[in-house]
């Protein structure tokens, strides 16, 4: 049985965060969201359930520890002053709150960086064809070998032909 | 509960576990039985999809995201049939003459490793890339190397027919990495070495005679990657005349632990190391070939100087934006700008000491307590200061540095680098570090007062019980271990053979 939605009561201040920390979040339509937020509660349903009350706590903890300061709650606040809240938080003398700031900001670039397609956007281009995929990529790889005479020391001695990769 | 015999058990299937099985092979032909247990699952090759986000959880302890006690490292190794080389980059260099002295294990002979690994270099197939097939990420470090005045070596890879898809850390989709998972496992397996996988040992005990492992083998779950195990699910006890235990760093000392040997062997968990990591990003003006090729294909070596090594490396995406240091642009102003960075593995060389441990919780699970000491953090600046100077003298616009603040550096503050970046500015869980080379927990050494077992691999005072992986390291290797490892490992197998007179 999968464990409980994390994300559930604590939606608004979690989307905050990752808006705080990969600022693309905040162009994000809500097919991005659900993508976003399986991410999390996959990751966080196979933590023990100990982290998962962790992070529900430390999200908590945020959205209200902005009110003396700014009159608002975190996610009530502009991106800069949650930036900078977080930035606070991130230099906190107690170890559990940068630990919390961490672990937050973490689940925040796993929820936008882990997208597939947001990968695509940045132009990360993984192929298990690799060279053969990429045959621009390889010439530019060969220029530069033979622009810079392959000066490296190859340290030991192996074989260059042992591996059968030509 | 289910009872099983077998001559040799041997727990966990990695680098050590591999080994161990493939060379106990003349135990078979002999009508004995070798039975390799791992936790982990075997997937098919079609299950390896290159994904980020799918396979860590497969392939990895705890997904990859597995922390040290206060949440200040993470630590990653693998769970799966051949262990942590099914993640691993390959990099394949011979156990350090310098290091296996300081060692000061009695009976240990560096000649003697050299030639162990030596036959594992050639059964992997490990070579040196031709240029051709290097990256400009990699050409890139050899240039800034030559620029800012640091000696590139070329790392020896165990690939064969590699593709360059540079996927190799979520597991090689072109089954080209040589672990143990394609080269020492099916070996020891068709020459009838049983392999069970999703078999955790829970723990172990004396027997009248030789061990006893109590052994829980898992079901799995619908949609969950990987094959059903060789055995029904439920629980086992196993009995065998020899115990080898090659579950890694964590796993074995974890083990042990939970199974109460520290009673009479203190230094169980004792001594880890990890040479502990940051990986570094620097921003070129044009886009550069990074997600293709063989990550890791030079380093600089400055360990015996300065404690430090750099390595060339290229994660994914998500991985790269975690173990950046600090928040919102500091940190995606480089990852969105992924076709024009080159990425160093800045890598430090940290000692023994007794605050660093692996202990297990009230339910058995391994907790790693890390503290960085002075010398850590000192050296994670001066391995950062280089990998700067490689970076800028590679033709990058702007750098990021955890320890300096702001973690941004430009071009034009070159020549600030030194007063930049400071140790001081660490600070444990905001700045990431990582780690992926486990070592120690049940050390080599004289006796049960200094250590857990002998050169051998024998555990002091428990003629039954051997240990065969990375756990065995006294002190950091200073250099990539996995060739340590099966040196080691084999050494540990032949004393197993010559108790059945083979030698
Ligand atoms: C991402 C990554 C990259 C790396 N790159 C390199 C590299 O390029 N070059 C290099 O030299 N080294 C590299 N290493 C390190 C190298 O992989 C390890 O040093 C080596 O694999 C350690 O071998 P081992 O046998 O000690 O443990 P492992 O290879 O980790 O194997 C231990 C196995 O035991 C199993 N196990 C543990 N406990 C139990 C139990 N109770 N019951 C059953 N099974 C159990 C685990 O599931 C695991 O499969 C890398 C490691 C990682 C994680
Ligand atoms: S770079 Fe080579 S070894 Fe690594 S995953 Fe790709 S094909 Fe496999």
């Amino acid at each position: 049985m999968s464990p409980k939605p994390v994300l559930k009561r604590v939606r608004g201040t979690f989307r905050a965060v990752v808006q705080t920390v990969a600022p693309r979040a905040t162009t994000f339509e809500e097919e991005e969201w659900t993508w976003a937020e399986s991410l999390v509660e996959d990751a966080l349903a196979r933590r023990p359930p100990s982290v998962r009350r962790q992070f529900k706590r430390f999200l908590r903890f945020l959205e209200l520890t902005t009110i003396p300061r700014y009159g608002w709650t975190f996610s009530g606040l502009s991106n800069d002053k949650r930036l900078r809240t977080l930035r606070r938080l991130e230099r906190s003398s107690i170890a559990l709150v940068r630990r919390g700031v961490w672990g937050a900001r973490t689940l925040g670039f796993l929820a936008v960086y882990g997208q597939e397609d947001v990968q695509a956007r940045i132009g990360y281009r993984p192929d298990y064809r690799g060279w053969d995929a990429r045959p621009d990529a390889a010439s530019a790889a060969t220029h530069l070998a033979a622009e810079e005479g392959e000066t490296a020391d190859a340290g030991r001695a192996h074989d260059t032909d042992g591996g059968e990769d030509a | 509960m289910k009872d099983e015999r077998c001559n040799v058990l041997v727990v966990g299937s990695g680098a050590g576990g591999g080994t161990v099985a493939q060379r106990l092979m003349p135990l078979v032909k002999r009508g004995l039985r070798v039975l390799v247990l791992e936790q982990g699952p075997r997937l098919e090759d079609h299950e390896f999809n290159g994904s980020e986000v799918d396979m860590p959880p497969v392939l990895y302890e705890d997904g990859a995201g597995f922390l040290t006690a206060d949440g200040s490292m993470t630590l990653a190794f693998g769970r799966a049939y051949g262990g942590s080389t099914v993640v691993y980059t390959g990099t394949s260099l011979l156990p350090p003459r310098r290091i296996i002295g300081t060692w000061e294990v009695p009976g240990l002979d560096a000649d003697d490793l050299e030639r162990r690994a030596q036959r594992y270099q050639k059964e992997n197939s490990v070579h040196l890339l031709p240029p051709e097939k290097i990256n400009e990420n990699n050409h890139l470090f050899v240039k800034g190397c030559e620029a800012a005045g640091f000696r590139a070596e070329q790392f020896p890879v165990n690939v064969k027919g590699c593709r360059g898809s540079s996927l190799c850390n979520v597991g090689c989709p072109n089954g080209a990495k040589q672990g143990t998972n394609r080269v020492q496992l099916p070996a020891a397996e068709a020459g009838g070495v049983d392999v069970v996988t999703r078999a955790t040992v829970t723990r172990i005990k004396a027997g009248v005679q030789g061990g006893i492992a109590e052994v829980t083998v898992a079901d799995t779950t619908e949609g969950e990657a990987g094959l059903p195990s060789e055995w029904e699910p439920g629980e086992y006890r196993i009995l065998a005349d020899h115990v080898v235990l090659a579950g890694g760093s964590i796993g074995s000392s974890a083990l042990l632990l939970r199974s109460g040997f520290d009673s009479r062997l203190p230094r169980i968990g004792q001594g880890f190391t990890c040479h502990p990591c940051f990986i570094l990003v620097g921003e070129h003006p044009e886009p550069i070939s990074n997600d293709v090729g063989h990550p890791k294909s030079f380093y600089v070596d400055a360990a015996a100087r300065e404690g430090w090594l750099l390595e060339t490396c290229m994660y994914f995406p998500f991985v790269t934006a975690k173990n950046l240091t600090g928040l919102g642009v500091d940190v995606t102003g480089f990852v969105e700008a992924f076709p024009r960075l080159q990425m160093i593995l800045a890598m430090v060389c940290d000692e023994a000491v007794e605050e660093n441990r692996i202990e297990v919780d009230s339910r058995g699970r391994p907790v790693v307590h890390y503290t960085f000491t002075y010398e850590v953090k000192e050296r994670l600046a001066l391995a950062t200061r280089a990998a700067a100077r490689i970076f800028f003298g590679a033709g990058a616009l702007r750098v990021h540095a955890p320890l300096s603040v702001p973690t941004t550096l430009t071009w034009a503050e070159v020549s600030a680098l030194n007063q930049r970046i400071q140790g001081d500015n660490f600070l444990p869980g905001r700045t990431s570090v990582s780690a992926a080379h486990l070592m120690g927990g049940c050390g080599m050494g004289h006796d049960a007062k200094d250590s857990v077992t002998d050169s051998w691999g024998r555990v002091h005072g428990f003629p039954w019980l051997r240990v065969a992986d990375s756990s065995l390291f006294p002190n950091a290797l200073e250099i990539n271990p996995y060739l340590t490892v099966m040196a080691l490992a084999d050494r540990v197998a032949e004393g197993v053979l010559q108790e059945y007179g083979i030698s």
